[in-house]
Parts: structure tokens; sequence; C-alpha cells
């Protein structure tokens, strides 16, 4: 797989939208509103980004909390 | 779901164990970073892991590097196995695609197989149905490399399984490939690159009608050779190479 660095969605782009010691991985890779009929923004988690960069909080490894799917009770 | 693992400078020191409910699927897509690959290798805290073990059905796993730092991890990608038992459901539709897997460390890890014959020699992939059906495989254009005093005694470890694999660079000390009851409707083994220990294909289930062995090249300067074992029954067979250029090169055909 390239080097992606321009991607909108690339580390650096979702870093800088945090505060120094958030947590934010895993991230969507899109801000739309995945289901406009429920009130609220419903994130799509058809596709997350994960990076080792971004601080960690708890004990589950990065890739490990997406794996399960225990982030995506909609799919 | 798609999930992209970005590449750092430092590597993700964790187990991966890709488990949901049947329906889904996943699809681990690895991308480079500011010049880093997305790097995976065992925490420190145990032996004998595997870095990324497959608990359902549907997956995908492509541009990943996997550091089997041994002794604490034995297996780089196992599907079907748990706590060296087959799974009691099946794990179909298993894709691994563009991965590079090498080995690390100075002691041996070890992969603890169901199977007998395997050992528990540390393994780059294992894969194995249940014996009931056919969990279709591909494996295509992976790298799998020592660069160890602790080799992988196996690359690509496949058992009742059906499928394809293809386009691989393999060294290991034991076998390269080993395709164990190769199961149906087929299974291919072409256009890899043996540059260990050759390909051994021991047998066919009966519900394989064709394997193909074609298009390989044997490079080795050691042990590099092809066998073919006995099958449940006889199946159709193509059996052709492309280069054969091992220095002690081993040809047997039947059991």
């Amino acid at each position: 797989m390239g080097t992606d660095e321009s991607d909108v969605m690339a580390p650096a782009n979702a870093l800088a939208l945090v505060s120094a010691n958030v947590d934010f991985t895993p991230w969507l890779n899109d801000g739309a509103d995945a289901d406009s009929l429920t009130d609220g923004f419903q994130g799509a988690f058809d596709t997350l980004n994960v990076w080792r960069g971004s601080p960690q909080a708890g004990t589950s490894g990065r890739i490990q909390k997406v794996s399960a799917h225990s982030l995506a009770p909609l799919l | 779901m798609n999930v992209i693992v970005w590449g750092h400078a430092n590597p993700y020191e964790e187990l991966v164990d890709v488990s949901y409910a049947s329906g889904t699927s996943l699809a681990l897509v690895g991308r480079k970073y500011d010049a880093n690959e997305p790097l995976q290798q065992a925490p420190s805290s145990a032996l004998n892991n595997t870095l990324i073990h497959i608990a359902a059905g549907n997956v995908s796993v492509s541009g990943m590097t996997l550091n089997v730092n041994q002794p604490m991890a034995g297996s780089g990608i196992v599907a079907g196995i748990t706590a060296a038992a087959l799974d009691a459901v099946l794990r179909n539709n298993i894709t691994l695609a563009y991965d590079t897997i090498y080995s690390s460390g100075t002691t041996a890890g070890k992969f603890y197989s169901p199977n007998a014959d395997l050992g528990s020699a540390c393994t780059a992939i294992a894969l194995a149905g249940n014996g009931l059906m056919s969990a279709a495989i591909d494996i295509n254009n992976v790298s799998i490399s020592n660069t160890s005093s602790a080799p992988f005694g196996y690359g690509i470890w496949a058992w009742n399984t059906g499928g394809i694999v293809a386009g691989n660079a393999i060294v290991a000390t034991s076998r390269d490939v080993y395709v164990q009851s190769a199961f149906g409707p087929s299974m291919a083994v072409q256009n890899n690159n043996f540059n260990g220990a050759g390909v051994e294909i021991r047998g066919t289930n009966a519900a394989c009608s064709v394997f193909d062995i074609s298009g390989n090249a044997l490079n080795s300067a050691q042990t590099a050779g092809v066998r073919i074992g006995r099958a449940a029954s006889i199946r159709p067979a193509r059996c052709m190479f492309r280069t054969i250029r091992s220095r002690k090169s081993e040809r047997r055909v039947g059991d």
C-alpha cells in the first residue's frame, strides 16, 4: 500500500482536530450522518482509521478495539 | 467494515483477535504513512502468541507488516484453530494479500497445531477448515522471510482448505508451503517463489476435485523440493515448475 499523507483522513489531519492527551483512535472516515432520520449524529462505521500515534486510554490494543466490531453496534 | 491501519515510527505492540457474529465482514488494510509501514508485533508479556487470530469468516488482511518476534510470538496469522484445536465453527473466505511477515529473535517461538505432523514449529500463516466444509482461502503476494536465528519452520500451512496460494515469496526451514488434505472444490499453488524448503501436498480430501501446482520456482540453495503425497482417491493433478535451481532439490511422488 502506498504512502498517503495527502488523504484527508490521514492521521495528521485527525490529530489536528483534538487536544493533547486525547485518545482519538479509531476515527470515522468521514463526517456524514449515516442516518438522518434518527436524532443526533449517527456515525458511519463502515470504514474506521487506526493510528499508533494516538494517545491510548484503556488496555485494549488500537487494532483490537475495532477488530471485534465492538465499536460498531449498528452493523 | 474496513479498518485502515496507518503506519507509524513505532510498532503496534498488540495481539489482534478478529471475532464477531456471522453476517458481517472485516478488512484490515495497512497503509504506509510518513514512510513508516504499519508494523505489528507481540508485546513482551507472554510467549508463543499469534499476532492475528481470525475467529470469524469473511476476513481480509492486506498491506500489513508483521514481525513475528520470537519467543513472544510463535505464529503470524492463524484462522480456524483455537488453543491447538480446530474451531467448531467454519472460518470461510479468508484473504491475505500484499502482507509482509518476517521472523526475529534468537529463541524459537512455538505454534501449537492440532495436527501432529506440524509439531510446534513457528509458522507464519496457518489456516484450517473444520474438516466438514471448505474454508476458501486466497493468499497472494505475501512475503515471508527470516531475519533471525529463529526462522519459520513453516511458511504457509493449509489443512482441510480449498482455494489458491499464489504469487508469494517464502523462506521456511521445514516447508515453505504445506497443504494437507486439500479440500474442495480445488486447491491451487501457483507462481510462488519457494526460497526455503519447498512445497508438499500431502493428500487431497474426496471433496477436492483438482489440485494444481504450476508456475512456481524452487530457488533455495539448500533444501527446496516438491513432494506430492497420497490422495484420498485419484484426483486430476498438474505439477509444472517455472524454475528449479535448488542446489539440493528433492522430488517425491507417492507415500
